[in-house]
């Protein structure tokens, strides 16, 4: 058998992600402004489930109960916390990555992803209160 | 009547989550695999495959999965079907360097091996390759050159990760499309078909894909049984 040979196939297939980790102490309102289809999941112990709809591009208010939540992007995104919303929010892209250090605390509560490279490129998340 | 040998369906199940290479090791223990087998195998089941085997944990090494992957390949003959499933840890292609690998209990497994041992099935059968784990597709691209037809579903592109979480989404949608509970669902008439409802409702960040080596591939129906043995 003779695989097919690979020259430079994956030069134009970038691995671009950014997750984002959204820990709410009360229930609150963030807007979310993205530029691709996002999935919101609630962190629940060491896994996680589907939290609501897919989120459409542009910007959308959601509602989160108290909790941690992450979602995952490919473009630049950003997160407005409501007036006094008691939240932390947190670009966990790098904090998650398997070589990443033990004292990273809160990779322990996040999903990590099932392979073994950090993305080429992390877009930029901005966080506005 | 004497047995007349005749194409055969088999599956190969690996859940791949407790490993030790030194590379491998400090990761976090994916939490799926067990899940996926056993969901992957009612599955198969229900497609009526019943020559199934499954490798969990320790028993997940490189060695095993290649003696199954190979005699499996061998073993389902002209017109036959094999379904090779993969959950847990993968290393993403290096341009230049290697096209990318499941990681078993002791070491990867690259993609261009698993291809070389698919190519022990005849050019007659059929191959699905069911890839839950991070750049899925990756392997997609390296069995082009497996010579029985093979369709892979994968749980993402090439260039996509999936999270570590309890139950894997594309798995439990997989089966729901297939044969929810058990059943074959009649709406399930090809692997076009089966690609676009994999891909509704997804994230742009991990969003499932099912790719063969020959495009009229696309238009069977999905875990088609070999005929049965004549006896």
């Amino acid at each position: 058998m003779h695989p097919r040979p690979m020259s430079g196939r994956w030069t134009a297939a970038a691995y671009t992600c950014l997750m984002v980790a959204l820990t709410v102490a009360e229930p609150a309102v963030v807007s979310l402004t993205v530029h691709d289809h996002v999935q919101l999941d609630r962190v629940t112990g060491t896994s996680a489930e589907r939290y609501g709809s897919l989120v459409p591009p542009g910007t959308t208010p959601v509602h989160l109960a108290a909790g941690t939540y992450v979602f995952r992007t490919t473009a630049d995104a950003q997160v407005q916390l409501g007036e006094g919303a008691h939240a932390h929010v947190l670009a966990a892209t790098q904090v998650n990555g398997k070589d990443d250090p033990p004292e990273h605390m809160m990779a322990q509560a996040l999903p990590a992803a099932m392979g073994d490279s950090p993305p080429d490129h992390v877009p930029t998340l901005t966080v506005l209160r | 009547m004497t047995n007349v040998a005749g194409p055969r369906s088999v599956a190969v199940h690996i859940g791949a989550d407790d490993l030790r290479h030194p590379r491998h090791a400090a990761w976090a223990r994916p939490l799926s695999c067990r899940d996926t087998v056993e969901r992957l195998a009612r599955l198969c089941q229900a497609a009526g495959i019943r020559t199934q085997q499954a490798m969990l944990g320790s028993d997940a090494t490189t060695g095993r999965a290649r003696a199954a992957i190979e005699g499996s390949a061998a073993a389902v003959g002209p017109g036959g079907l094999l379904v090779l499933t993969f959950s847990g840890h993968s290393e993403r292609p290096v341009p230049g360097e290697h096209d990318g690998g499941w990681c078993l209990h002791d070491a990867a497994q690259r993609h261009v091996e698993t291809a070389a041992l698919l190519a022990a099935a005849p050019a007659s059968a059929r191959i699905v390759v069911i890839a839950d784990t991070c750049y899925a597709a990756a392997c997609a691209a390296v069995f082009t050159g497996v010579p029985a037809t093979t369709v892979v579903l994968a749980a993402c592109a090439e260039n996509q990760a999936t999270l570590n979480y309890q139950h894997s989404e594309f798995v439990k949608r997989l089966e729901r499309l297939t044969y929810p509970g058990g059943r074959a669902n009649p709406d399930c008439r090809s692997y076009a078909w089966l690609r676009r409802e994999l891909r509704t409702d997804t994230p742009d960040v991990e969003r499932p894909d099912v790719r063969a080596n020959h495009p009229v591939a696309m238009r069977q129906r999905p875990f088609r049984p070999a005929p049965q043995r004549q006896r």
